[in-house]
Formats: structure tokens, sequence, C-alpha cells
């Protein structure tokens, strides 16, 4: 595990392929939006495999899509950039989103049935990803498709090419998924959720295909997920986004052993723990409706160490109290100092 | 799937037998005689007694019914009393004309109506999106027989585009063709930007982007491919509704089909070429709705001849 902190402490110096600055998303009017989310931060270097954390509504994959340039109806980036190769995508028209979507940037998506259209046959849509960028013909295309659904461990591929996502298990469906999404080898792979919709018997084999894949070609890697144990397998670094904002990010040991921020320490406190027997501990209450954010820290009306200041003052995303070597261990808390020198919450 | 087009050309042969009992009874129950409108208003009573009974017509009704439908299935439907042919042979004969007019009707439709449809579902609400949804409502609200003249006016008389009436010509088809379609296009229009809007917000849509596919590609592959089955639905539906709706346009146009063949039949009381056209009108009816049937396995792979 040390290592992997190492590696990853070494791996920060490379230039990110992939950034958010600043970025707020909002739904409605320019100039009346609803923020969705917040001046978020988050940088995606190769060989780097980051991840989201968050509830759902959190503004996680709202995130994610605005890398993509596919933020839903409605929803636009209000402020900030999303960059990407160091260009700034703000101006960015239909066509040269296109060019990136396959070879640059490409996405796993959470339920690969509804991702999957029911209508065509399987090898058909990984196909379609080198027919749009490669020009090729349709019998390379299936050449090259087979070959890479047996890449991803889908057996049978000749066969299975011809079938449609209905016939296909879940876990083979998400296979095909990631086959779609490797199909041109980008540079970032973006991963929302990529074993929520699964059985968990098949969602180790899939993040362990992800992660292999990742490794090999030394992709950087977007992990969207609110499952911690996932995350702890998986990630070198973590962010954890709250109401639309992101409230602490690191390195996974920064962020699991040391948080520096009430949310993440309450998340952490209701993972179950071999080590730490006894009933979770909940985070009381629910996050607050998009557009509906209290004064202050998000956080503040569920935070058990609030104080008046959080009530008016949402606090600015600072590096974390006597953190001299950080790569960078963010949190967004008027109380970062205090929470790193509390003991978690006695579990009864 | 041999089961189930069996099962459904069972069922054909029931709805052809129920058609055929009706209109039997429908124009014998309609005042007229057939033997004045043979003889003229000077025949004597031996004259119009000898017709009747050439046609049979002096028989009680069950057994002209019984008879004819003998007769049906030996493929003889009887003969046109106005024209002394076959009445099958008459009907066929017209058939093709019929059909020429609602494929291009159809064809009509469908390269208006989609794209239509497919404009209005990207911006929803907005100005074509109503114009499109009233103009489908007024479309449906116009007889055609009125519209065919307004058109025939504006067209062939005012500006002289288009031939008016049939002339075997591309061109003569096109009038009333458009006649046809027209209160249809809307309707059409509205199905599909239903449909666009309801898959567009759908999952796949968004994979299709991801994967760096243009637009057009996903709403005419993506999008269009799974809301064919409704719309094949509507067009099987619609192609019927076309030759029934002929008898009014091919009168107005002097179309030469089975439906102003029909007109004229009624007119004359010619009972067997009515009959013949009726049934001819019910059969490819019923063929089209089963070759939708046939057409859905084609379009959703998830459909199977079990769970249809």
């Amino acid at each position: 595990m040390s290592s992997t902190v190492e590696e990853v402490a070494g791996a920060t110096e490379a230039t990110p392929v992939a950034r958010l600055r600043g970025v707020h998303i909002g739904f409605g009017a320019p100039g009346r939006e609803r923020p969705v989310v917040r001046g978020v931060e988050l940088d995606l270097v190769p060989g780097r495999v980051t991840a989201l954390v968050g509830e759902s509504g959190s503004g996680k994959s709202l995130t994610t899509l605005a890398l993509m340039g596919l933020l839903p109806g409605g929803a636009r980036v209000s402020a900030g950039s999303v960059e990407i190769d160091g260009q700034d995508t703000a101006g960015f028209t239909d066509a040269q989103w296109r060019r990136l979507r396959g070879p640059k940037i490409a996405m796993v998506f959470q339920d690969p049935m509804a991702a999957l259209n029911p209508s065509f046959t399987v090898g058909w849509q990984v196909a379609e990803t080198f027919r749009r960028h490669q020009g090729v013909s349709h019998r390379t295309a299936r050449a090259r498709t087979i070959e890479l659904m047996r890449t991803v461990g889908i057996p049978d591929a000749e066969h299975k090419y011809h079938s449609y996502p209905h016939e296909f298990s879940g876990g083979m469906r998400q296979r095909a998924m990631i086959a779609m999404a490797l199909a041109l080898e980008p540079e970032v792979l973006l991963a929302d959720e990529p074993t929520t919709a699964l059985d968990v018997t098949v969602q180790a084999q899939i993040l362990r295909l992800l992660t292999t894949r990742q490794a090999e070609a030394r992709m950087a890697m977007l992990l969207v997920s609110h499952d911690l144990g996932v995350v702890a397998r998986v990630a070198q670094h973590v962010a954890v986004m709250y109401a639309g904002r992101i409230v602490e990010a690191g390195t996974l040991d920064e962020v699991y052993t040391t948080p520096a921020h009430p949310y993440t320490r309450g998340l952490l406190d209701a993972m179950p723990d071999p080590g730490r027997p006894g009933r979770l501990v909940p985070i009381e209450g629910q996050p607050p409706a998009p557009g509906h954010l209290p004064a202050g820290c998000a956080f503040a009306p569920r935070c058990r160490f609030a104080t008046e200041v959080c009530r008016t003052d949402d606090p600015a995303t600072l590096p974390v109290p006597g953190r001299g070597t950080s790569t960078g261990h963010v949190a967004a808390c008027h109380h970062s100092a205090r929470i790193l020198g509390t003991e978690p919450e006695a579990r009864s | 799937m041999g089961a189930f087009v069996a099962k459904r050309l069972g069922q054909a042969v029931i709805v052809a037998w129920g058609a055929l009992t009706l209109v039997f009874i429908i124009v014998r129950v309609v005042p007229g005689d057939p033997a004045k409108l043979i003889l003229g208003p000077d025949a004597s009573a031996d004259q119009l007694k000898h017709v009747r009974s050439d046609f049979g017509l002096d028989h009680p009704l069950w057994r002209q019914y019984l008879e004819h439908l003998g007769g049906v299935l030996h493929g003889d439907l009887g003969d046109s009393w106005r024209l002394g042919g076959s009445a099958l042979g008459d009907t066929l004969e017209r058939f093709p004309a019929t059909l020429t007019l609602s494929l291009v009707a159809l064809v009509l439709t469908i390269l208006l109506g989609f794209p239509l449809g497919m404009l209005c579902a990207r911006r929803p609400g907005k100005v074509l999106d109503l114009l499109v949804s009233t103009g489908s409502l007024v479309g449906q609200a116009v007889p055609s027989f009125w519209l065919g003249i307004v058109l025939i006016l504006l067209f062939a008389r005012e500006l002289g585009w288009l031939p008016a009436t049939a002339d075997g010509s591309l061109a003569g088809v096109l009038l009333p063709a458009f006649t046809l379609a027209l209160p249809f296009i809307g309707w059409l229009a509205r199905l599909v930007r239903n449909g666009a809007l309801e898959e567009g917000a759908k999952d796949y849509v968004r994979t299709a982007r991801a994967k760096g596919v243009p637009e057009g590609l996903v709403q005419y592959v993506h999008v269009g491919r799974n809301i064919a089955v409704p719309v094949v639905t509507v067009l099987g539906l619609l192609m019927g509704n076309f030759i029934a709706n002929a008898v009014i346009i091919e009168v107005v146009f002097s179309w030469p089909g089975i439906g102003s063949l029909m007109v004229d039949a009624i007119t004359n009381r010619d009972y067997a070429v009515v009959e013949a056209a009726v049934l001819t009108m019910t059969v490819s009816y019923i063929a089209l709705n089963l070759l939708v049937d046939v057409v859905y396995f084609a379009l959703d792979p998830r459909l199977t001849p079990e769970n249809a």
C-alpha cells in the first residue's frame, strides 16, 4: 500500500491531460442559474486513478459529463474552465468535441443495459467507434471489434458480436461498454459508478478489468463512486464532493487515514471496518437540495463540529494544516485542524 | 414464426368473411332495384322479372347469400351487370392504380412527416413544433374532397404546375397522392416527435454521443431505429386508410382505381362489383396488418412470436 502512495507522489509531477478549474455548473437561464456544481478543481493525470466520492445528487455525474462536453439539456458550465490537453473547451464546436470523444476521452456508464441501444447488436455498437473515427470499412471494424471484445474478456466474441444487449448478462454488457470506451485507446477514461448496477460477484471482475487496462495503458482515470470500499481498492487520489463542492481532496492515504473534513470523516465512520466492530455511525440529516443551499457551509446543518462561523461563512478550500510534505491534501472546513486531532466517533 | 403467421391467416379468413357478409346485407338493404337500373324506367314487368331471374335476384336472400359464399370460395364473385365481365377481374384490373396512389401517398407522408417530426423534437415548444401540432389538427379536420378541389384549383388551374387528372405520368399521381397524404403528414410528425423526445432522453443516446457519433446519425440511426416500431404500426394503418380514402379522392381526381369503380358500382347497384371491391380492400388491409406484424420482428430484436 505504501509503495502505491510513493508512486503516486512521483506521478503528480506529470501534466494533467484533463483538468477542471473552478468549474460551476448550473441549470437555468444565464445569470439566474441554480448552481449544482460549485467551483470544482480536478486534475486527471496519466497513470493515476482519481476517485470522485459523494452521495447521489452531489454533482459527481454532472462534473464527469462536463469533461465529455455532454451536460444534459439546460445545464451548462457557468464559470471556470474545462481544459483538455491544456486547451480550454469553452468555445468548442460539436465537431471539436466529437473528435475528442473516443480517441482522447471516453466514458463507461453506470447502467450498461440502459447505456446500450436495444435495437442494435453489441458488436455493431462497439464497431461504430472504429467506423466513426478511423473511417474503416465494416469488415475491418468488425475484425477490430472482435479482437477487442476478446481482450475485455467476452468469450466466443465472434459469435457474441451478433448478439443484442438483452441477450448479454449484466457483466458482459459492462465488458462491452468497456470495450467501446477502450476502442481508440483514450488517454482519459471516465467511469461513472461502473459496478453499481452489477451483481456483487461480477463487480470485482469488472473493477479488475478496468484497473488492469488503466495501468497497462497509463490512462488517466476518473472513478465516480459512492462506495468507499471500491475506491480504496482502485484509486490513488480521492476527491470528496458534497452539495456541488469538492470538500476534501488528496491522496487515498491522506483522505482515508487523516480526513480533515467532517463529511469525509462521517463517510468513513459510516463504513464497515473489521478493525472497529460495532454499529455503524450514520450521518444524520439529508444533503441540501440544489438551489436551496444554507448560508455558510452547506454541511453545517448536519455537522457535529459546526460553530457560529460555519453558519455564516462558506469555508474556502485550503491546504490541510500541518501537512508540509503533502501532495495537495486540501479541505474546505473552518475546523480542519480540530477534526484532524479528534478521534473517530465511538461505535456502540 | 410459421405458427404465428398461420394463426394470423386464420383470423384473416374470419375477418374477410365478416366483411363479405356485411357488404352483402348492406347493398341489398339500400333501396334501388338493379333490374330497373339496367333496363331503364320504361321496362315492362315481364322484362324486369326476366332480368331478376337471370341474376338470381328472385331467390330468397339466404339462398343468394349461400350461392354468393360458394362462389367466393371458388374465386367467383359473380359478373358485373353493367360491364358484363367478371366483377373480380374488373376490380383487380383497377387495383394497381389504387395501390400506386396509396404507395405514393405513403412515401410522401414518410418523406415529409419523419424529418418534420425529428426537427420538432430538436426544439420542442418552439415555433415549428407549435405550427406542426396545430397544422396536424387542422389537416385532419379538413374534409379530403374539399382539400382535393382546393389543391386542383391552386396547382392545376392557377399555377398550372401539375395535371388535375390522371394522365399516366408521375406528375399526375402527385396531386391526388398529396391530397391523401396531407392530413397525415402532421399526424406522423407528431408521432415521430413524441417518440424522438421520449427516446432521446434515454442513456443509449448519451452513449452514442460519447462515442463521437455526429448528432444527425444519433437521431436518425440510434433514435430512429427505436421509434421504428410505433411508426411502422401507424404506417400500416395509414396505408389501409389510404386505400379506403381513395374512394373519395379517386372520384375528385378521376383516378381510375377501385375507389372510383366502387362509387360507380354503388350508384348503379352493381352488387357484384361492390362486393368484389370491398373484398379486395379488406384483404389488402389484412395483408398490410400481417406484413406490419412480421416487420416488427425484424425491427425489434427483443420481440419473439411468443411474447408479441
